[in-house]
């Protein structure tokens, strides 16, 4: 059977970069998994200073997550481009 | 509660009545129009793209010809599946903000993803993850363990998939349910036989734009109501809810948090290991596209998770405000997972309504299409080739044992959809997510970063965190409790990811370090 075409190119995956962000990813997840089921955000909840801080929060961690990848795809796919 | 929330957000809805919109008496002809145009635009995709398909390459990943935005689309479009919409919606509906804590989990997985693997697994260049934990791993007792977890995660999947698919077609376009089935195993059989990988995708690809698209409409006019202020939303949100400000905190966490946590651990480690999610990275030509894929699919699907937040209380507060919505009892007429679409009756009337019906249904066929080559391929590649070493050079030989295989699992999918028909299927999906973050997704991290991992180490930690995660889920609560009438479970803990993927990572280290067998070079394998 023929395989498609195998790149057996350099890894040029940053180690250390992809452990450091995925451990920010992780706690973060995690800080804001504890923060709701320890009950330990601001209460009571009021909407008179804005979002409250559990909706922003969550929102805080989908943003996270968005902006780590941009910024990990943009470094590793940069230094493959110097490395080719 | 917290399982029971999930089963909401990750199945294909098992929705009660909701045929039509209020007030109307038959289907809406605008839904069957959509739901004809759809299934014309998908099999004319999978016309174009089996003119394409010529060897296994094509078959399995498309021939590696699928772009790194394109790949985007189809992984979000993976994760963007009718229960995530519905059953999100309808969570915010019914409760507020802990439907969003599902929302905010499901977008934790892919950063892992890219972070840690997507590189190193495309760098490999083969058809599925099985090909990358076998190519550190020698030996056929670790590439039967990968298929059969592969092939549990994914039947599991699609029969719920598949129930679901027939309740709400049944449901939305007035079709008889055993015809429902029977139309979307056929469908699937055909766009995955013929169009294999390349229609699977573009369909996949279609599905997610269609999605964003009515996401983003729906979006603009829930804002444009209160005047593009989510601020606003959410104070007329608390003020037609019977429980005010308690809508905007979580209430289901702090009653159980050991099984929040442990949920969180499954949202996020069990999208990592499902082995149709992780196919996607064979389709596109490198590693750098498939690190793009990932963040085009990260930025659409937060996207669509976000929107989620503005759906969800816009929902609460325009239904509840209509008021014409909801039954005597203050249920929503037609089942509480109906709000996305009572939603967009409200917004946009008919027209949006059925368009939006069409999207749930072109959203079914595409994850049912994606998981159905998925575990297809562990059949064909990987257990048939491991069993018959002797036919593996023989290209037309796999394409051919493949297309029996959709065949088979096409056939598997009909009747097991007619057999679950009345069942609580929910946990079938909580069951995909507990064995992929306990099983293939271990195995396939410490393939990757643990020079000492052995593959008898790998398959006793990944079979045990198999059967472990299996059978803790029937003595939780969902199973045990729901499914077979207990009064109580034996283990509250739901799902058991917080036992189970520390069982299969301690597993797999200390069979490895126990066995007397040579770690394979971890260097000359994955860099």
């Amino acid at each position: 059977m023929s395989k498609h075409a195998v790149t057996h190119t350099p890894d040029t995956e940053n180690l250390k970069l992809g452990i450091c962000l995925a451990g920010i990813q992780i706690s973060v997840f995690f800080t804001f998994v504890l923060y709701c089921a320890f009950h330990t955000y601001p209460t009571p909840l009021t909407l008179d200073n804005g979002i409250p801080a559990p909706l922003l929060f969550g929102l805080l961690v989908i943003g996270c997550g968005t902006a780590l990848t941009i910024l990990y795809v943009q470094l590793t796919n940069r230094q493959e481009n110097r490395d080719a | 509660m917290l399982n029971k929330r999930l089963h909401l957000l990750i199945a294909a809805l098992p929705l009660p009545a909701l045929a039509q919109a209020p007030g109307n008496t038959g289907v809406s002809s605008i839904s069957i129009t959509c739901f004809l145009a759809v299934i014309a635009l998908t099999l004319g995709i999978t016309y174009w793209a089996a003119r394409r398909t010529k060897s296994a390459s094509d078959f399995y990943n498309a021939g590696g010809q699928i772009s790194g935005f394109q790949n985007g689309l189809a992984i979000a479009g993976d994760a963007m599946s009718a229960g995530a919409l519905l059953g999100l919606t309808a969570l915010v509906f019914n409760s507020g903000f802990d439907g969003l804590v599902y929302a905010i989990g499901y977008t934790t997985g892919l950063p892992v993803v890219v972070f840690l693997m997507a590189g190193k697994m495309r760098r490999l260049g083969k058809y599925t993850f099985v090909d990358v934990v076998c190519s550190r791993l020698e030996g056929k007792s670790i590439r039967v363990f990968s298929a059969s977890a592969s092939l549990s995660i994914v039947l599991f999947y699609l029969v719920a998939q598949m129930v679901g698919a027939g309740q709400l077609i049944q449901l939305l376009f007035g079709i008889d349910y055993l015809y429902a089935i029977v139309l979307v195993g056929i469908l699937m059989v055909f766009y995955v036989a013929f169009g294999g990988m390349m229609a699977t995708t573009w369909v996949q690809i279609i599905k997610a734009v269609l999605m964003i698209s009515t996401c983003l409409l729906m979006s603009f006019l829930v804002l444009r109501s209160v005047g593009f202020s989510f601020h606003q939303l959410l104070v007329d949100a608390v003020g037609v809810h019977p429980k005010g400000l308690g809508i905007l905190a979580p209430n289901s966490l702090p009653s159980n948090p050991a099984s929040g946590i442990s949920l969180g651990i499954a949202l996020m480690l069990g999208t990592a290991g499902l082995p149709h999610v992780l196919m996607r990275f064979f389709t596109v030509r490198d590693a750098r596209a498939a690190r793009t894929s990932v963040l085009w699919a990260t930025v659409v699907m937060n996207a669509f998770y976000a929107m989620i937040f503005i759906l969800g209380f816009g929902a609460l507060y325009l239904l509840r405000q209509d008021g014409s919505f909801l039954d005597a009892a203050g249920n929503l007429v037609g089942g509480g997972n109906t709000a996305a679409l009572h939603l967009a009756q409200v917004l946009g009337g008919e027209p949006l309504f059925g368009f939006l019906s069409a999207v749930a249904f072109a959203t079914i066929l595409a994850v049912v299409a994606g998981l159905t080559i998925s575990g297809a391929s562990a059949i064909s590649h990987d257990v048939y080739g491991a069993l018959a070493p002797k036919h593996r050079d023989s290209e037309k030989h796999e394409m051919r044992i493949m297309k029996v295989a959709v065949l088979t699992l096409g056939a598997i999918a009909i009747v097991l959809g007619l057999v679950f028909k009345n069942q609580n299927i929910a946990y079938m999906i909580s069951l995909a997510f507990s064995i992929s973050c306990s099983s293939t997704f271990p195995v396939l991290i410490l393939a990757m970063y643990w020079d000492r991992l052995t593959a008898r180490g790998a398959v006793w930690g990944g079979s045990v965190g198999l059967v472990s995660s299996l059978v803790l889920t029937v003595l939780g609560p969902s199973v045990w409790v729901k499914a077979l009438g207990f009064a109580s479970p034996v283990i509250t803990l739901d799902p058991p990811a917080l036992i189970t993927v520390p069982l299969a990572f301690v597993l797999c280290i200390v069979a490895s370090l126990l066995s007397k067998q040579q770690a394979p070079a971890l260097q000359k394998t994955f860099g």
